[in-house]
């Protein structure tokens, strides 16, 4: 018995073990040797930034790009430092695309009414999971119940006491997690040195934003007017900067009734 | 064994493989924090459960028995998922690197994992058929893939939820677990087989 018991295992275990070793050199997938270079200067976060599910997937997307000479896909996190170490191993030159960081658009907070009061899930995302409108009274609003802050994987968002989240504008990589995980998207992602931009979301009628929030565009056109290179507009009831025509006056800044545009 | 519905609600309910049987239970508790990394490991462990079961049952009756080594079907059922699973890493990534990445990293957590070992037992310990291994297999993995999702479907809702801080991660998940445990015990009965 015991002659058959090492006779069966040897003869199974070498079977395996040559199956494998066959396979093995059959199903050899070549490494290439660039993609772990690339790999070990990214970041390593899997943030996803980038569009892709982790850093590997970029850094094989980078690899194949400069194969078939493509546009070369971008680490957001990295951004420059990062893009340039790349460019030296792999001796190419990828174009420059400027840095964007998330911004609130909305001062309301604890300055606006509430339509109920709201017990529950801390999580923005249930509170519009469960009532569409929010429990401000603005529909437009930041519900202010800090998903952004718990989600973001730099630590650049936190909860002020006025009950909005306040964005590090040091910390923040533009990842753009919150932007895709706020239920309000009041976050948008837009280029760092813009010089202002308005504070508010809401499509309302002065009327009734002036009834509900302290703060919020009230679409009095008064920036419109005074601005003096045409850079403001009042579409739907809100002003927009235009930001490749702002020179950074300050003059919207300083006659706005209801101080919603913000400097940078 | 009587028919083969009562082999698939064996499988999938009466001796579901984490609940009852409590085999597996490492990757029930490491991969379900999210739904996402859920369905890649229970669609992982669901196809290797069902091509490993009858060749589980093929090396036991046909190299074994005739044998008369049948003490050892440990070590020899090991030998077989553990080559069967390289075998499968190898050849998805080099066919399909999409699949390679959904499947990948779960791979290797699966050729240790012990509900794959459970069903090749298991099958020979209750003296099931050729189909009816096969069949087990998938179910089994039908019942594994049920339970993951169900329980990161409650570990999503859970983060979210104002636990007291004690009981936070961990303690929770085994308190889940329990529960979900006990729900499943009252299959017990439903199903003369």
């Amino acid at each position: 018995m015991s002659v058959a018991a090492v006779a069966a295992l040897g003869a199974l275990g070498a079977l395996c073990g040559s199956g494998l070793y066959y396979l093995s050199k059959r199903y050899a997938t070549e490494m290439d040797e660039r993609v772990n270079q690339v790999m070990e200067i990214l970041p390593g976060a899997n943030c996803g930034a980038c569009g892709y599910g982790s850093c590997e997937g970029l850094a094989e997307a980078v690899v194949k790009a400069v194969d078939e000479v493509k546009r070369i896909p971008r680490c957001i996190l990295g951004g420059d430092e990062v893009a340039s170490e790349i460019e030296s191993i792999l001796g190419i030159h990828a174009e420059r695309p400027e840095k964007q960081i998330s911004r609130l658009r909305c001062s309301g907070g604890s300055r606006c009414q509430d339509r109920f009061r709201y017990v529950g899930v801390d999580d923005c995302r249930e509170v519009i999971f469960l009532s569409e409108e929010g429990d401000k009274a603005c529909t437009y609003a930041c519900v202010g119940h800090g998903t952004c802050a718990r989600i973001c994987p730099f630590d650049a968002i936190t909860m002020g006491v006025d009950g909005l989240p306040i964005i590090d504008r040091y910390y923040c990589r533009g990842c753009g997690l919150c932007v895709k995980e706020c239920p309000r998207k009041v976050l948008t992602l837009s280029k760092i040195d813009e010089h202002f931009y308005v504070a508010c979301s809401s499509h309302e009628p002065g009327k009734v934003v002036r009834k509900i929030c302290e703060m919020g565009c009230i679409a009095c056109k008064i920036c419109e007017k005074n601005c003096p290179v045409d850079a403001v507009h009042v579409v739907d009831n809100l002003a927009v900067i235009d930001p490749e025509k702002c020179t950074g006056c300050a003059i919207c800044y300083e006659k706005c009734p209801r101080k919603v545009i913000f400097p940078v | 064994m009587t028919s083969l519905f009562s082999v698939i609600m064996q499988g999938v309910f009466l001796n579901n493989f984490i609940l009852i049987m409590f085999l597996g239970l490492c990757s029930f508790f490491g991969v379900s924090k999210d739904t996402k990394s859920a369905l890649g490991m229970s669609a992982t462990v669901t196809f290797v459960l069902t091509v490993t079961t009858p060749m589980a049952w093929l090396i036991y009756y046909y190299i074994l028995v005739p044998l008369e080594v049948q003490f050892l079907w440990i070590v020899a059922f090991i030998l077989v998922i553990a080559t069967y699973v390289q075998t499968a890493e190898f050849v998805i990534k080099k066919k399909s690197p999409a699949l390679y990445r959904a499947l990948g990293i779960h791979l290797p957590l699966v050729a240790s994992n012990c509900a794959i070992l459970g069903a090749a037992l298991l099958i020979t310990f209750w003296g099931f058929s050729f189909i009816e291994s096969i069949v087990f297999g998938l179910s089994a993995g039908i019942g594994y893939s049920m339970v993951l999702l169900i329980m990161s479907g409650i570990r999503e809702r859970l983060e979210l939820s104002d636990i007291p801080r004690d009981f936070r991660g961990a303690p929770i998940a085994f308190i889940v677990a329990g529960i979900l445990s006990m729900a499943f015990m009252h299959y017990f009965g439903v199903f003369v087989i």
